[in-house]
């Protein structure tokens, strides 16, 4: 199931023009621009929902405690309309993935989704691309 | 790669392009249906940002002052605002409206309201009948009901959503909405859900001109005119594309936890 989702993803993740995508909010204001930062960690909850959908990922600090980071996302619908449903989301609860995404100004654990790494390397879009600090 | 090889890839790639051509050629020319009356019908689920459309929106943030770099237009403001024809004290209270940060209806558990709704990856159903069309937004799980050639509402209740008639203008349907609330923001244009700091008036009148260019597309064309903040009446128009994938709840506020992190950007106050 997921091979399929792969093969289609990284075809348009090409043609994506690294922006950011409209938000019902600012995400500017919330999030730091410049160069995007990874975290890897299990994936705990998936909350599929508007206007944003929520990822828990439970990642080690450098001393070794586990941190619940909150990943959020673009609405369910955008997801689904690139052939990414909830249920395969839900499926990937338990695994280790890489989350490839923006921290939040705040400095909480908190960040803005570009894409997931799985375990087994595939690439799962969550948003249009934005691969550096100054993509416009 | 052996030769023989070679050219079965190519011929089954080019059989494959070929293919892929005249299946798309062939949904574009799927005319528009008509209804019984003779009018385009514009009913069905429409999107306005799918997933490989590349965004046209600029990363403001990203961008250094005016001026600084020569390859950035010293025109270009990393205020969304700064696109429509505020006047200029509208233009300076839009700018630190949007700087606050945490000021943005949306974060407040607000609709979008009347123009705002539209645009960006929510979807919109039209439902078309000859009195009358339904438009259901994902957005707020919000809607509207617009008669067909029938008379504004006399001093309508300001509402988010503004009371609208319907006319048809040949294949063209227009919409004239009054009666909006001062509440919402306008978003910005191509960045409908950014907060933007984009503020009217109770004095806005919004027109819609709504059109079928063809089988798989609607044209939503949205002149606002608010003469209390504006000088001029601003235009701008949402591409939509037909989508079979249906709506989800959007229950306001039900899953809102971005106003905690929002941080307000240097100040733009005089």
């Amino acid at each position: 199931m997921i091979s399929r989702i792969y093969v289609a993803f990284v075809v348009f993740g090409l043609l994506l023009a690294a922006v950011p995508v409209t938000a019902h909010h600012s995400v500017l204001s919330e999030f730091q621009m410049g160069s995007p930062t990874a975290i890897k960690g299990v994936l705990t909850k998936v909350e599929w929902d508007n206007p944003h959908i929520y990822w828990t990922v439970d990642a080690k600090d450098e001393s070794g405690k586990v941190v619940h980071w909150s990943i959020e996302g673009l609405p369910p619908g955008y997801l689904h309309r690139s052939g990414v449903t909830r249920q395969q989301m839900q499926a990937l609860i338990g695994t280790e993935l890489t989350v490839h995404g923006r921290l939040a100004k705040d400095g909480s654990k908190l960040m803005w989704a570009l894409d997931f790494t799985l375990a087994d390397g595939k690439i799962v879009p969550i948003g249009p691309r934005q691969d550096d600090a100054n993509a416009q | 790669m052996k030769l023989h090889t070679l050219s079965h890839g190519l011929c089954a790639t080019a059989l494959v392009c070929c293919t892929a051509w005249l299946a798309a050629a062939a949904q574009s020319s799927k005319p528009v249906p008509r209804t019984a009356d003779g009018h385009p019908d514009l009913s069905g689920m429409w999107v306005e940002r799918l997933p490989n459309d590349p965004n046209p929106a600029i990363t403001r943030a990203a961008r250094p002052p005016a001026g600084a770099d020569k390859r950035v237009p010293a025109a270009v403001s990393r205020y969304p605002s700064d696109e429509l024809p505020y006047q200029p004290w509208a233009a300076q209270k839009a700018r630190e409206l949007h700087d606050a940060a945490t000021t943005d209806p949306l974060l407040h558990c607000l609709p979008y309201g009347e123009p705002r709704i539209w645009g960006g990856p929510h979807p919109a159903q039209i439902i078309q009948s000859p009195g009358e069309i339904v438009i259901l937004y994902e957005r707020d799980t919000a809607f509207r009901v617009i008669p067909i050639n029938k008379a504004h509402e006399p001093d309508p209740d300001p509402s988010w959503m503004g009371d609208s008639v319907a006319k048809w203008d040949g294949d063209t349907l227009v919409v004239d909405v009054i009666g909006l609330t001062d509440k919402s923001w306008l978003g910005s244009g191509k960045n409908a859900g950014e907060g933007a700091g984009t503020f009217h008036s109770d004095a806005l009148h919004v027109t819609e001109r709504i059109s079928r260019p063809d089988f798989d597309h609607l044209t939503v064309q949205i002149t606002d005119d608010d003469p209390k903040v504006f000088t001029k009446p601003w235009t701008y128009a949402w591409n939509m594309k037909r989508t079979e994938v249906g709506f989800y709840e959007d229950v306001t506020c039900s899953n809102e936890k971005d106003l905690a992190h929002e941080v307000p950007e240097n100040s733009a106050k005089k």
